[in-house]
């Protein structure tokens, strides 16, 4: 103050006002990251609580008011032995190159692996676009690989994700550098894993094999893979926010919330460490089928019954999210056809389908294909729904100029299907090509009557909207809902199937389910007054009648009755635990404790071959045997007759047949 | 869904091979010493939560692999660090010697703002010292580093070394050094230029 002191009263006030200023300034930055971290609270709260109400919608199907099994002090939870391995996040990381002798191979595989044959083939098609080879840049999609077990021909999946590049490059004889590399995967998690080969495609390119080594190795850390969780995931010096689903299978499309936590993040440019991720951003349905909005319910009701859907698109990567979209239209119900996101003519089931027909002897199984040749148009010509999606001049980098169908990628030295195909693939005629592909229009190639119709105001609504985002959300939450709705019927008729929870008593075997009986539903339906979601009656019980002979509803009521199943066990189990055997043998005969002894022991047999059951668990029904066996009066039988085991652990099914025969007393060795 | 801090600093621990890096990172995040533990492949991951100045702080540590052969990945980890950690074994010389290789990868790789501390790990292998104190110490110095002997084995002065970290880059966020940003934080000199730290994926190689 007191140098300050010499100078004029002008400068004073001017260093006082700039001080001020300063101040002000400090002020309004911490104001505003106040409010940006109460925003941020604010944010995941709704998130939080969005998260929750999705998760109970989609949770409703499975589960059923007159089960409960709350109130218990053992964690009564059955665990299958069979769902004992731990799940991976992951299989392998392989790269695709293109050699100008032989086409596509497998270059490199971490962890190594020796793929079958048809294996390693499909995947290098996979790998690699099949049409448009001009383009340059990268691009990111998913695919499907098919592997069958060799010992009983079971069928299962990976899932591919791949990173694609294609650049010039005057070092390769051929010019064109052509290269991808894949993510192999058992989970169907699109939006995590294309995150994630978008952030290891590029530096792969820089870096080399050695780089997926290291990705792989943070994949291998991550912590244990459990459904409905929230994982922070570290990768190549990013960190992903994850979701799981609750459900396994078709690829999981809720949480819209998450999707909007991801754009804040974006926004405020700095917080690029964090990275949030949601599956339903990865795939937009608005965005895939803009121009065909109104098409939407009736495309619902194609994946809904399950009817054979051809997808053609000029690019894998719009062509796979397209599919994608599909399949996840009917979320929360599973999708049970098969599908694949990308599919080339060089696939080994390309013969397969091709052997179907469209009449009723040998008719196309549900199947949803997405493909990029147009070949396919003039091959698969029969299919009875042909969605056209994406124009030529759609590209999904830099694009280059479009240059379609002409060009071939030749598999010289390969088998001579592949090049059999090829040919066919040159002879596809100009009209057809022009006829669907070049006129640059999308559209819905079908025949197909739909039974429901489009939401007049849901449509307008998108249409004014001018917000993608909004609209996607909007559509996704619709669609959802519609779906909910239409299984409203089948879940009542499904509950009426239960026995009540009432019935369950620790005397008797647990009681069993009633058959769903198809005509019954039907003739419950067509008494209702109450319509779902078509407004004529008789349209909508023809639409469930459709669904009741469809693969989607096969799956849906298998899925149900196993829940149900495991339900009616825990709650069986959970009287058994809780029961007070005490009081309950108090004054009953003989015969009754002995009956009880058996269900008890038969329980036990169960828990301990089938089920991971705790020790606790066991030891409760250990002790239940022993005070059961107290109301069991010595027989003399017993002494000569059994002479098999006395000790509860051994030969137990050995004491359970003779006890209904003859009235053997088994003598506990404790 | 719930975050139970208010910031997360980005570190990176680097340095040769086997002078016990990874064992830093378990030593701080599980309060165990693994004594052969594996040779990490790229790159290891930990995280804990730590207290400063009454504020709830994660730390985001990713443990770098010493050998050769991923010394062109790791590199792509050092953007965005808030705090580095360099770390030599002092019963081994050869590893103090290459410290001026990885000071040089950090201060290029990173911010100016970041804050680098210097680690003479194995202290309690004293009999075998080949490094003394004063030496290092005056290394530090000269580079502007903070320092500290500690032990991965018996634990002595690991916590030290990462909260004293986490205290300065705190005062670097006070003073207004590293922005404030809630969820992330990133030291960046200048707001107005492009901070290499907001690149996507695409450019990361921008400063290699």
């Amino acid at each position: 103050m007191e140098v300050l002191g010499n100078q004029d009263p002008l400068s004073l006030i001017a260093a006082e006002l700039e001080e001020k200023q300063k101040q002000q300034i400090l002020l309004d930055k911490q104001k505003q990251q106040e409010l940006f971290e109460l925003k941020r609270q604010h944010d995941l709260k709704r998130l939080e609580a969005e998260e929750k109400r999705l998760e109970s919608i989609t949770k409703i199907h499975s589960q059923h008011p007159n089960i409960s099994i709350n109130s218990n002090n053992f964690d009564i939870e059955i665990k299958d032995v069979n769902s004992q391995n731990k799940q991976k996040w992951m299989n392998h990381f392989c790269v695709v190159n293109f050699d100008l002798e032989i086409g596509q191979i497998l270059d490199y595989c971490y962890p190594s692996f020796k793929f079958k044959d048809d294996e390693s083939t499909n995947l290098c098609f996979l790998s690699f676009p099949d049409s448009n080879s001009h383009l340059q840049g990268d691009i990111i999609y998913t695919f499907k690989l098919k592997h069958v077990e060799d010992s009983n021909g079971q069928v299962s999946y990976q899932y591919g994700y791949v990173f694609f590049r294609q650049e010039k490059d005057d070092t390769i004889s051929r010019g064109y550098l052509q290269k991808s590399v894949v993510l192999l995967s058992d989970e169907p998690f699109v939006g995590l894993f294309k995150k994630v080969i978008e952030i290891v495609g590029p530096l792969f390119f820089d870096y080399g094999n050695t780089l997926l080594e290291v990705a792989y190795q943070n994949i291998q850390a991550w912590p244990e893979l459990k459904l409905g969780q929230t994982y922070e995931l570290p990768i190549l010096g990013y960190i992903l926010t994850f979701h799981v689903p609750h459900t396994r299978g078709t690829p999981h499309i809720i949480d819209p919330m998450v999707n909007k936590l991801a754009a804040t993040a974006q926004q405020s440019a700095l917080n690029s460490e964090m990275k949030l991720v949601s599956n339903l951003k990865s795939i937009d349905l608005y965005q895939c089928f803009k121009s065909f909005s109104n098409k939407l319910w009736m495309l619902w009701e194609l994946v809904l019954l399950g009817h054979p859907i051809l997808v053609i698109s000029p690019n894998p990567p719009l062509c796979s999210d397209s599919v994608l979209a599909l399949v996840s239209l009917i979320s929360p119900l599973q999708l049970c056809a098969d599908y694949r996101p990308y599919f080339t003519i060089h696939d080994t089931d390309f013969n397969h389908y091709i052997s179907y027909n469209n009449n009723t002897e040998n008719p196309i199984p549900p199947t949803i294909l997405g493909v990029t040749n147009p070949f396919f148009l003039k091959a698969f010509s029969h299919w009875p729904n042909i969605l056209t999606i994406g124009t030529v001049t759609q590209r999904p980098s830099n694009g280059a100029s479009a240059n379609n169908g002409g060009t071939k990628k030749s598999r010289s030295s390969s088998g001579s299907s592949v090049s059999s195909t090829t040919s066919i693939g040159l002879g596809i005629s100009r009209d057809l090509l022009s006829k669907y592909v070049l006129d640059n229009k999308e559209k819905l190639l079908s025949e197909y009557k739909p039974i429901i119709s489009a939401d007049k105001t849901m449509l307008k609504k998108i249409q004014e909207s001018n917000d993608d985002q909004l609209n996607n959300e909007l559509l996704r939450l619709h669609f959802l809902q519609l779906t909910l709705k239409f299984l409203i019927p089948l879940e009542r008729y499904f509950s009426s199937l239960l026995p009540l929870a009432k019935t369950i008593s620790i005397f008797q075997r647990p009681p069993r389910l009633k058959n769903f009986d198809k005509q019954e539903f039907l003739d419950k339906l067509s008494e209702y007054t109450e319509k779902y979601i078509v407004d004529n009656k008789s349209k909508e019980i023809e639409l469930y009648k459709q669904f009741l002979e469809s693969v989607n509803f096969k799956q849906w009521l298998d899925d149900k009755r196993n829940e149900a199943i495991r339900h009616l066990n825990l709650l069986y189990r959970k009287a058994i635990l809780e029961a007070d055997v005490r009081s309950l043998l108090k004054g009953k005969s003989p015969s009754i404790a002995l009956d009880l002894f058996k269900r008890v022991k038969d329980q036990l047999i169960l828990e301990e071959n089938l089920f991971q059951t705790s020790e606790e668990i066991k030891l409760k029904f250990k002790n239940h045997l022993n005070i059961i066996l107290e109301y069991i009066p010595n027989n003399n039988n017993n002494n000569t007759n059994n002479n098999s085991s006395n000790s509860t652990n051994t030969s137990t099914t050995n004491t359970a047949t003779a006890a209904t025969t003859t009235p053997i007393i088994p003598k506990t060795t404790d | 869904m719930s975050f139970p801090y208010e910031y997360i600093f980005k570190y990176i621990i680097i340095g040769d091979m086997g002078v016990g890096k990874s064992c830093l990172l378990h030593q701080f995040t599980e309060n165990k010493f693994v004594p052969d533990s594996p040779h990490t492949i790229g790159v290891e991951f930990g995280t804990r939560i730590v207290d400063v100045n009454n504020k709830k702080i994660k730390l985001q540590i990713w443990d770098t692999a010493g050998q050769e052969r991923f010394r062109a990945v790791t590199r792509s980890y050092y953007r965005g660090a808030a705090g580095a950690l360099l770390v030599y074994d002092v019963t081994r010389r050869i590893t103090y010697n290459h410290l001026t290789t990885w000071l040089t990868d950090a201060r290029n790789l990173t911010n100016p703002n970041t804050v680098i501390m210097l680690i003479g790990n194995k202290k309690d292998l004293e009999g075998q010292r080949d490094v003394t104190y004063e030496e290092a110490s005056a290394f530090a110095k000269q580079n502007g580093l903070i320092f500290v002997e500690s032990s991965a084995k018996t634990g002595e002065n690991v916590e030290e070394a990462f909260l004293r970290t986490a205290k300065l880059i705190f005062q670097s966020v006070q003073e207004g050094n590293v922005d404030l940003i809630p969820g992330g934080v990133s030291p960046q000199t200048n707001p107005t230029t492009n901070d290499p730290t907001t690149t996507t994926t695409k450019d990361n190689n921008c400063s290699c």
